[in-house]
C-alpha cells in the first residue's frame, strides 16, 4: 500500500519519538485565562494504525505514544521550550552530594477512577520501569535510578547510582504515574493484563472510555482534572491506514485535525475553504546515510565532495516545495543547541571535484569516476518503498551525482527489510530522518560508538572519539548554558568533517477544520496543548 | 493464484475435455486456427494484443523521451505534441514510460505464466502418471494451497524478497501453478488409460517418454487455454502488489507501478492522465488477453460450439 | 449425509496441517524482526535478549513450531500475539464479523445480480443486453480494484456525498442497521464489482451448455411454457457449478477484500493479517491463515453440500 507505507515511513523517522515527554498542559496550576465558553465539542483526529497498549513504555509505536500522552501525567512536564515546569510534583530539590532528588507531590488529585494519587503510586511506577524484567522499551534510560523511595504520602525521594543531568527531562517528565491498585499483580500485569493494557487509568486531562480495534479510540475530557478539565468533551482518533482517504475525509468534515498531510493531497486541502493548513517546525533533521566504517564512506572528503555534488537547494525548493530548511548538522535550528555559526555546504560541482580528487577519485574522459582502486564509482542509493518524497530526493541524486562521474542505481525497499539492512550496514546509502527531539536532545543513541546495532541504533556506524567525548561530556554535564556549548561545538566539529551528508529540517504540514482553535504544535508533539484546543463556536457543538 | 482481482481462469473449472478422436497435431492446429478465426473478439484481442507486443519490442525507437529522464520542473503537464500522454509528478514522459513498462509488464507476465505452467506441468503429469500414494501426497499439498488465501501468502514472500522484476515473477508463479497442475493431472490420469498408452508401456517406453510423447500432446488444450488466460491475470496481479509496495519498484516504470503512484487525490483530480494511460493499457490487455483465451477454449473445445 | 460431514472434516485436518506448516515455513524465512515493535527507539543497550527469549523466537524454527502446534492442538490456543500480547484467537474474533459482513454481502450482492445476467445472456443470446452484459463481464475482470475503489469513493461519497467515505458504522453504543447498511454499500458494491463479472460470465456459458442439453429439449418438446423450462430444468443444473465457483474462489475473495479493507478502513481481517506481515508478529500471521483456510475449507463443505440439494444425481456416502 503505497499510501500506507508512506505514513509508516513518517513514523519510520519517529521510531524515534518517545520520550518526547508528555504533553503539557500548557501553564501551571488553576491554569490562568480559562474561558468557559469555549467548553465543549468532540475533535476527530485521524492515526494511520491502531494503537497497540495503552501502558506507557510498553511499546514505542506513535499512536500510543500520542494517547498515553492525554491519558497520563508524570511527576514534571516541559514547556513548549523544553523547560521543566511542576505537574503531579510540586516542587522539587537536588541534593548533589547524596544524588538524591526529592519530590512533593501535587495533593488532591484523582485517578480516572476516583482514587487519590499518593507517594505509593509514583514508587509503584519507577518499580515497573526499572524492574529488569519488565517490558519497558525504554529502561535503558532508567539506568542510572538506584532506588525510589516513599518520604510520607505526598513526598518521595529518587536516589541516582551516577550523576545524571538530563534525567529530569530525559525521564523524570516522561515517566508516567500509574495507579498501583489497578495493578494487583502487579510486574505481571505491566506486562501481560491485556484488560489494563486496553483499559488505561492515569490522572492525565482524558480520560479512556472506548476501543474498537483498528476502528477508533474514545477520549473523555477529565472533568476533575488538577490543572483544570480541557475545553473538549472529547478527543476522538480514527483509524484511517490510507492516506488519500484521511485526506478525503478531512475534506468532507468527518475529522477535524491530520497531523501531517501528505504532499500530494495538500493542494486538495488547501482550496476547501472549511479547512485551514497549519505548516510547523518538527525536531527533526533528514540526512543521507551510509555504513561510516567502510570504503569510500570512511573517506572524509569522498563525503564532502559527494555533499558539495548534490544540489540541496533544488531539492528544498522542488521537492519540498519551500517547506523545509537546509540543514548543516543534526540540530534543529529552533534548538539552543544549533549552532548559528555553522552553514550549510553549497551547492558546487568543482569544489565537488576538488574533493573527490584529494579522496584519490578521477574523472576519466569517459566522464565516469574511477576510485583509487581503479574501479569506477558505482552506488546504489536506497529508500524505503511508498515515499514519493523519498523517491524523488533518490532520482536528484541519480542525476546530480551521475554529474560527478558516479553511476548512481535507484532502489527501495520494504520497510522492514530496510530497517534490516540498515542495521546490518548493508545499504550503500540511503535517505533518512531522524526526529523527535526538542531542545533536550540527546544524540548518544544515535552516533556514539556504543551504540552500534544491533542493540543500538548508530546505523551508520559513526565510530569517532571525538563525537563519543561530546556526547559524554554532554550528558555529565550540569550546566545547562555550558551543556549547549558542548553540542554546539559537537555540531560544526560534524559539519566540518561532513559525518553524514547533512540535507534538511523538514516542516510537516497539519490540515485543520479552520473553526478548531488555540493549536500549539511543539518541536516534538503536535498534540502540545490539546487540552487547549476549542472550537470557534464551543456550544453549539455540545 | 490468489489474486485480488477476480480473475478469468478459474483454472479449476476450465470446461476441457480430451477430444475424442486422436487427430495428428498439424491438422489439431489447423482446426483450432479455422474456428478461432470466426469469433470476432477473438481475432481483434489478437490484433490489439499484438500490437501491444510490438510496442514493447518497439519502446526504445518509438518512445518521445527515455524513461530514466526526468525534470522535476516538467512534472504534471498536460498531454502536449512533446509529451502525447502527458508527464507524471517527477517529469517522466508518460508514453515513454508506458512504453517501456510494456516490457517489463509483458515481460513478467509471460515469464510467470511459463514458470506456473512448467512447474503446474511437470507436478500434475508426475502426480497423475504415478497415481497411489504419491498423487494423494502431492494433490493434499495442492489442496492445501488452493484453500488458503494465497495472496496473504505471496505477500510474506514479497516482503521477504527484494522487490524486482524477477522477485516479482518468483512470487506470482510460485502459487500460480496449482490450477494447472490439478488440470493436467485430470486430463493424465484420464489418458493414462487408453490403448495407447497401454501400447506405448506394451512396447517398453519410458515413463518419461511417454508422458511427454503421448499424455502431455493430449493435455495440450487446456494448458493453452490456462496460460493463455494466466498472462491476464499476471498482469492484474503485477499491478496488486505494486498497490501494496511489493512490485517492481520505481524508477523502472511497469504499469502497475506507474497506476500506482499516480493513485493519490490531486493526481487523480488534477492530472488525471497519469493515472489514465497506465491503466488504460492494463486494461486493454487484459480484455485482449481474455478474448484471446475465450476464443482458444471455444476454437479447442468443438462441443462449446454446436 | 451426517456421515458423509463426518468424514469430509476429518479429511480437512490433515490439509489444515499442510496448510499451517507451509505458512509457518515460509514465515520464519522472512528476514525482519518480530521483536522490533519492542525496540528502543532510542537505541541503547537493552532488554531485547530477554524479550526475544519470553516470545520464544530465539528458539530453532522447528521447535516453534512444534510450540505453536502443540498449544492449538492440546489447547485450541493459537497463541499470543507478539505485537501486544493478545491472545490471537481474540484478536482475530474481533474481526471475523466485519469480514463475513463485508465479504457476505459482496458474496450475495454478486449472486443475486449475476444469476439474472447469466440466465438472461444464455437465453437471449447475441441480443443487445447480452452483449453489453459481456462488455461489462470483460471489463469488470480487468479494472484493479484498488483502482475502482478510489473512483467510486470519490464520485460516490466525496462529490455527490450519498455514502459516507469510510468506516464500518458512526453509531458505536447501539446496533443501527440502517448506519451499518449505509456505510456497507460502496465497499461491498466496490467488492462485488469484479464478482459480478465473473460470476455472471460463468452462469452465461452454464446455462448455455445446459440449455442445449437433451433433458431440456425433451422438456421443451413435450410443450412445457419457455419460463418452465428455463426455470425449472435448466436454471436449477446451471446453477452447480456457480456454488462450486463460489466456494472455489473464496481464498481469492480474501486477498481482495484486503484492498477493500485498507481503502475504506474497513476493520477486517485483512487488514489484521497485512499489518502483522510487516511487523513480522507471526503468530497472528498463522492465525489469520488458518481461520481463513478454516472459512475456506468450510465453505467448500457447505458447496458440496449444496449440490446434493441442487443435482439430485449426487449421494453422499458412497465410493
Amino acid at each position: 500500500m503505497k499510501n500506507f507505507k508512506k505514513k509508516l515511513a513518517v513514523t519510520s523517522l519517529a521510531t524515534v519519538i518517545g520520550f518526547g515527554g508528555l504533553l503539557t498542559t500548557g501553564a501551571s496550576a488553576a491554569r490562568p485565562g480559562f474561558d468557559p465558553h469555549k467548553v465543549g465539542g468532540k475533535v476527530i483526529i485521524s492515526t494511520f494504525a491502531d494503537a497497540v497498549r495503552l501502558i506507557p513504555f510498553t511499546t514505542n509505536d506513535s499512536a500510543s505514544n500520542r494517547l498515553e500522552g492525554m491519558i497520563y501525567d508524570a511527576l514534571l512536564n516541559q514547556d513548549i521550550n523544553g523547560n521543566v515546569i511542576p505537574s503531579l510534583a510540586t516542587k522539587w530539590s537536588y541534593d548533589s552530594k547524596h544524588l538524591t532528588y526529592t519530590f512533593d507531590l501535587r495533593k488532591g488529585v484523582k485517578f480516572h477512577d476516583g482514587k487519590l494519587m499518593t507517594a505509593d503510586d509514583v514508587v509503584f511506577s519507577y518499580s515497573m520501569y526499572t524492574n529488569p524484567k519488565s517490558i519497558n522499551t525504554y529502561i535503558t534510560d532508567f539506568e542510572s535510578i538506584k532506588t525510589v523511595k516513599k518520604v510520607n504520602d505526598y513526598r518521595v525521594q529518587i536516589v541516582l547510582k551516577h550523576k545524571d543531568p538530563l534525567i529530569l527531562v530525559n525521564v523524570i517528565s516522561g515517566a508516567a504515574i500509574l495507579p498501583k491498585h489497578q495493578f494487583p499483580k502487579g510486574l505481571d500485569d505491566y506486562n501481560n493484563n491485556n484488560y489494563i493494557h486496553r483499559h488505561p487509568i492515569g490522572t492525565g486531562a482524558y480520560k479512556f472510555k472506548d476501543w474498537k480495534a483498528d476502528e477508533r479510540i474514545v477520549l473523555e475530557a477529565n472533568k476533575n482534572y488538577w490543572d483544570g478539565r480541557p475545553y473538549l468533551d472529547q478527543v476522538i482518533t480514527e483509524v484511517l491506514p490510507d492516506s488519500n482517504v484521511e485526506a478525503i475525509n478531512l475534506l468532507k468534515g468527518d475529522v477535524d485535525f491530520v497531523e501531517s498531510l501528505n504532499a500530494s493531497t495538500l493542494p486538495q486541502v488547501a482550496k476547501n475553504k472549511n479547512l485551514k493548513i497549519l505548516n510547523y517546525d518538527q525536531g527533526r533533521f533528514d540526512y543521507v546515510g551510509f555504513n561510516e566504517s567502510k570504503a569510500p564512506w570512511n573517506n572524509e572528503n569522498f563525503r564532502k565532495g559527494l555533499a558539495y555534488g548534490l544540489d540541496r537547494q533544488s531539492i528544498v525548493s522542488k521537492i519540498y516545495l519551500g517547506k523545509a530548511t537546509l540543514s548543516s548538522g543534526p540540530m534543529h535550528p529552533k534548538i539552543p543547541q544549533n549552532n548559528p555559526s555553522v552553514k550549510p555546504l553549497p551547492y558546487d560541482v568543482k569544489k565537488a571535484m576538488e574533493y573527490l580528487n584529494k579522496a584519490g577519485y578521477t574523472k576519466k574522459s569517459d566522464g565516469k569516476l574511477y576510485g583509487p582502486n581503479g574501479k569506477p564509482v558505482e552506488l546504489e542509493f536506497s529508500y524505503n518503498n511508498g515515499n514519493k518524497t523519498r523517491e524523488k530526493y533518490a532520482l536528484v541524486a541519480q542525476q546530480d551525482w551521475a554529474k560527478l562521474g558516479i553511476k548512481v542505481t535507484v532502489r527501495s525497499y520494504e520497510w522492514s527489510v530496510f530497517l534490516d539492512k540498515l542495521a546490518k550496514g548493508q545499504l550503500d546509502c540511503f535517505i533518512l530522518g531522524w526526529s523527535g527531539y526538542n531542545a533536550n536532545v540527546e544524540h548518544s543513541g544515535f552516533f556514539s560508538s556504543t551504540a552500534l546495532p544491533p542493540d543500538g541504533n548508530n546505523n551508520n556506524f559513526i565510530q569517532d572519539k571525538n563525537i563519543d567525548k561530546f556526547l559524554s561530556d554532554y550528558k555529565n554535564e550540569e550546566d545547562r548554558n555550558k551543556r549547549i556549548k558542548i553540542y554546539q561545538a559537537m555540531h560544526k566539529y560534524m559539519a566540518d568533517h561532513e559525518i553524514l551528508i547533512w540535507s534538511h529540517h523538514p516542516k510537516l504540514s497539519a490540515g485543520i477544520n479552520k473553526d478548531l482553535k488555540g493549536i500549539k504544535i511543539s518541536l516534538s508533539t503536535a498534540y502540545f496543548n490539546i487540552n487547549d484546543w476549542y472550537w470557534a463556536k464551543a456550544s453549539e457543538r455540545k | 493464484m490468489g489474486l485480488p482481482n477476480p480473475v478469468v481462469n478459474q483454472s479449476k473449472n476450465v470446461n476441457i475435455r480430451p477430444q475424442e478422436t486422436e487427430l495428428r497435431y498439424e491438422s489439431k492446429l489447423a482446426v483450432t486456427w479455422k474456428r478461432f478465426k470466426k469469433n470476432k473478439l477473438a481475432v481483434t484481442g489478437l490484433i490489439v494484443f499484438t500490437l501491444i507486443v510490438l510496442i514493447a519490442i518497439l519502446a526504445p525507437w518509438i518512445s518521445p523521451s527515455k524513461p530514466d529522464v526526468y525534470d522535476i520542473l516538467d512534472s504534471n503537464l498536460k498531454p502536449s505534441a512533446k509529451h502525447p500522454f502527458g508527464t507524471d509528478s517527477m517529469g517522466g514522459d508518460i508514453m515513454t514510460r508506458v512504453f517501456y513498462g510494456s516490457r517489463v509488464s509483458l515481460t513478467v507476465a509471460m515469464l510467470t505464466m511459463l514458470c506456473s505452467v512448467t512447474i503446474g506441468v511437470i507436478y500434475g503429469s508426475i502426480s497423475g502418471f504415478f497415481g497411489g500414494i504419491i498423487d494423494n501426497i502431492m494433490m493434499r499439498i495442492v489442496d492445501a494451497i488452493q484453500s488458503i488465501p494465497t495472496f496473504f501468502l505471496l505477500l510474506i514472500v514479497a516482503s521477504l524478497m527484494v522487490p524486482t522484476m524477477w522477485s516479482t515473477i518468483f512470487v506470482i508463479s510460485i502459487f500460480g501453478w496449482t490450477g494447472l497442475a490439478r488440470i493436467v493431472r485430470g486430463e493424465i490420469l484420464s489418458i493414462k488409460r487408453r490403448d495407447f498408452i497401454e501400447a506405448a508401456r506394451a512396447t517398453g517406453e519410458k515413463n518419461k517418454s511417454i508422458i511427454f510423447f503421448h499424455v502431455l500432446p493430449n493435455a495440450i488444450a487446456p494448458i493453452v487455454v490456462i496460460a493463455t488466460l494466466d498472462i491476464a491475470s499476471v498482469i492484474l496481479s503485477e499491478a496488486a502488489l505494486s498497490f501494496l509496495g511489493l512490485g517492481i519498484q520505481p524508477p523502472t516504470p511497469s504499469w502497475g507501478n506507474m497506476l500506482t503512484s499516480a493513485q493519490d487525490l490531486t493526481t487523480v483530480l488534477d492530472y488525471p492522465w497519469a493515472p489514465i494511460f497506465p491503466g488504460m493499457f492494463i486494461i486493454v490487455t487484459v480484455m485482449a488477453v481474455n478474448f484471446i483465451g475465450d476464443g482458444l477454449r471455444d476454437a479447442l473445445d468443438p462441443r462449446m460450439k454446436q | 449425509m451426517p456421515k458423509y460431514i463426518i468424514r469430509r472434516t476429518l479429511q480437512s485436518i490433515p490439509l489444515l496441517f499442510i496448510i499451517s506448516i507451509i505458512t509457518f515455513l515460509l514465515m520464519t524465512l522472512a528476514p525482519g524482526d518480530p521483536t522490533a515493535v519492542y525496540k528502543n527507539p532510542e537505541g541503547k543497550p537493552q532488554n531485547l535478549e530477554m524479550i526475544k527469549k519470553e516470545l520464544g523466537v530465539d528458539q530453532p524454527i522447528y521447535v516453534q513450531y512444534y510450540k505453536w502446534i502443540k498449544l492449538l492442538v492440546l489447547h485450541g490456543n493459537l497463541g499470543y500475539s507478539f505485537q501486544d500480547g493478545r491472545p490471537v484467537t481474540e484478536k482475530i474474533m474481533e474481526r471475523v464479523p466485519a469480514t463475513l459482513e463485508l465479504m457476505g454481502t459482496a458474496i450475495v450482492i454478486s449472486i443475486l445480480v449475476a444469476i439474472p445476467i447469466g440466465v438472461y445472456s444464455a437465453v437471449k443470446q447475441y441480443s443487445l443486453l447480452d452483449y453489453i452484459f459481456t462488455a461489462y463481464s470483460f471489463l469488470g475482470i480487468a479494472v484493479p480494484s484498488f483502482f475502482i475503489a478510489l473512483v467510486v469513493m470519490l464520485v460516490f461519497a466525496m462529490d455527490l456525498g450519498w455514502f459516507p467515505v469510510s468506516g464500518m458504522r458512526s453509531s458505536y453504543d447501539h446496533f443501527n442497521l440502517w448506519d451499518r447498511v449505509h456505510h456497507l454499500f460502496l465497499p461491498a458494491m466496490t467488492l462485488a464489482f469484479g464478482l459480478i463479472a465473473s460470476k455472471s460470465r460463468f452462469m452465461r456459458s452454464s446455462m448455455l451448455e445446459v440449455i442445449k442439453q437433451d433433458y431440456v429439449r425433451t422438456a421443451r418438446a413435450k410443450g412445457l411454457s419457455e419460463r418452465k423450462v428455463i426455470f425449472k430444468h435448466a436454471l436449477r443444473n446451471g446453477l452447480i457449478p456457480i456454488i462450486t465457483i463460489i466456494a472455489n474462489r473464496l481464498p481469492d475473495l480474501f486477498g481482495g477484500a484486503l484492498f477493500i479493507e485498507t481503502i475504506f478502513a474497513w476493520p477486517g481481517m485483512g487488514r489484521l493479517s497485512f499489518s502483522a506481515i510487516f511487523i513480522r508478529d507471526y503468530q497472528v500471521i498463522m492465525g489469520t491463515t488458518l481461520i481463513a483456510a478454516v472459512l475456506v475449507v468450510l465453505a467448500n463443505l457447505l458447496a458440496d453440500i449444496l449440490y446434493a440439494f441442487v443435482d439430485p444425481r449426487i449421494q453422499y456416502g458412497k465410493s
